[in-house]
């Protein structure tokens, strides 16, 4: 109706793309295409699979867009959709078991945290970056994906991956954790060959 | 009283700066042109407000029509102004129930799909 105000750019496009207009189509694409990925990479491992989940996630958006009652944002719903796919694709049942390990031993590199990461950015960030985050198991990967990437709260990851909230927190706090020390040793080991 | 800057989170910014992974841009035109071609519009839900409002609308002509012909004073019954009218406002309610029928039909062929 044309006295209805949108809240946000999003949720014009999304009427826009309820109506079948391209131009809203075109923009939930572009806006979501690279995050949508990143996830789907972070739980299949490979490029291919990431592709094919990626298109099997959007088609399947697409075609029940008109069931998306706006209870949570656009784009949970869609993460929502791309783990789902990708946890099929890898034939790993919904129900995602926590694991409690000690992490003790990545507490050493709290400490000298700002210096080691401004260094880095004088490095190959990216790639770095990628090796590091592919140590941590997948579901850490695709929470500190969600989390500090996607700008997404842990009550949104929790609707994302269907695990608690309590159980999101600490993984992101141990990942994190993790991913830190794994930066320094890479940041370490890269000065070293220099 | 000024809000207190959150003090910038170091590896938060790197993450978001280089954490994600692009798509090729072979696959993202590909992407694009699945999505826009395979995505099926619905002209019976497109119009569901409308509809209503259309419903309302052509409630409120019949209520003109009826008014019409009461004022037309009912006991002088012209065999010529029945007719017509009746057989608009059947024609109406088949016109009606053929949309209808359309819509559904659209809507299980989607589902089908």
């Amino acid at each position: 109706m044309i006295f209805k105000k949108h809240r946000n750019l999003g949720d014009h496009y999304l009427d826009s793309a309820l109506r079948g207009e391209r131009k809203g189509l075109e923009y939930l694409v572009n806006a979501y295409r690279d995050m949508a990925y990143t996830i789907a990479v972070r739980i299949v491992g490979n490029h291919e699979d990431a592709e094919e989940v990626v298109q099997d996630s959007f088609l399947k958006a697409f075609k029940y867009l008109d069931r998306f009652k706006r209870a949570s944002k656009f784009s949970t719903w869609l993460y929502r959709i791309i783990y789902n796919t990708a946890l099929t694709k890898i034939g790993v049942k919904n129900n995602v078991t926590l694991e409690l390990e000690d992490d003790n031993e990545y507490t050493e590199y709290v400490s000298d945290e700002g210096s080691a990461l401004q260094r880095l950015a004088n490095a190959d960030r990216k790639k770095y970056l990628g090796i590091a985050i592919e140590k941590l198991k997948k579901e850490d990967q695709l929470i500190i994906t969600l989390h500090y990437i996607a700008d997404k709260s842990i009550a949104e990851i929790t609707e994302i991956m269907g695990m608690k909230s309590s159980a999101i927190k600490m993984r992101l706090l141990r990942s994190r954790k993790q991913l830190e020390g794994e930066l320094k040793r890479l940041l370490k080991n890269e000065i070293k060959e220099l | 009283m000024k809000p207190k800057p959150k003090e910038l989170d170091p590896l938060k910014e790197l993450l978001k700066e280089h954490g994600a992974i692009a798509p090729s841009e072979g696959f993202s035109l590909r992407l694009m042109n699945a999505v826009v071609t395979s995505y099926k519009f619905s002209y019976s839900k497109q119009y569901r407000k409308q509809e209503r409002l259309g419903k309302w609308i052509i409630l409120v002509l019949i209520a003109c029509s009826l008014l019409i012909f009461v004022e037309l004073k009912p006991s002088i019954l012209v065999l010529e102004m029945i007719f017509p009218v009746f057989s608009f406002a059947v024609g109406l309610v088949i016109l009606i129930f053929m949309l209808k029928k359309i819509g559904k039909l659209n809507h299980n062929s989607e589902r089908s799909l």
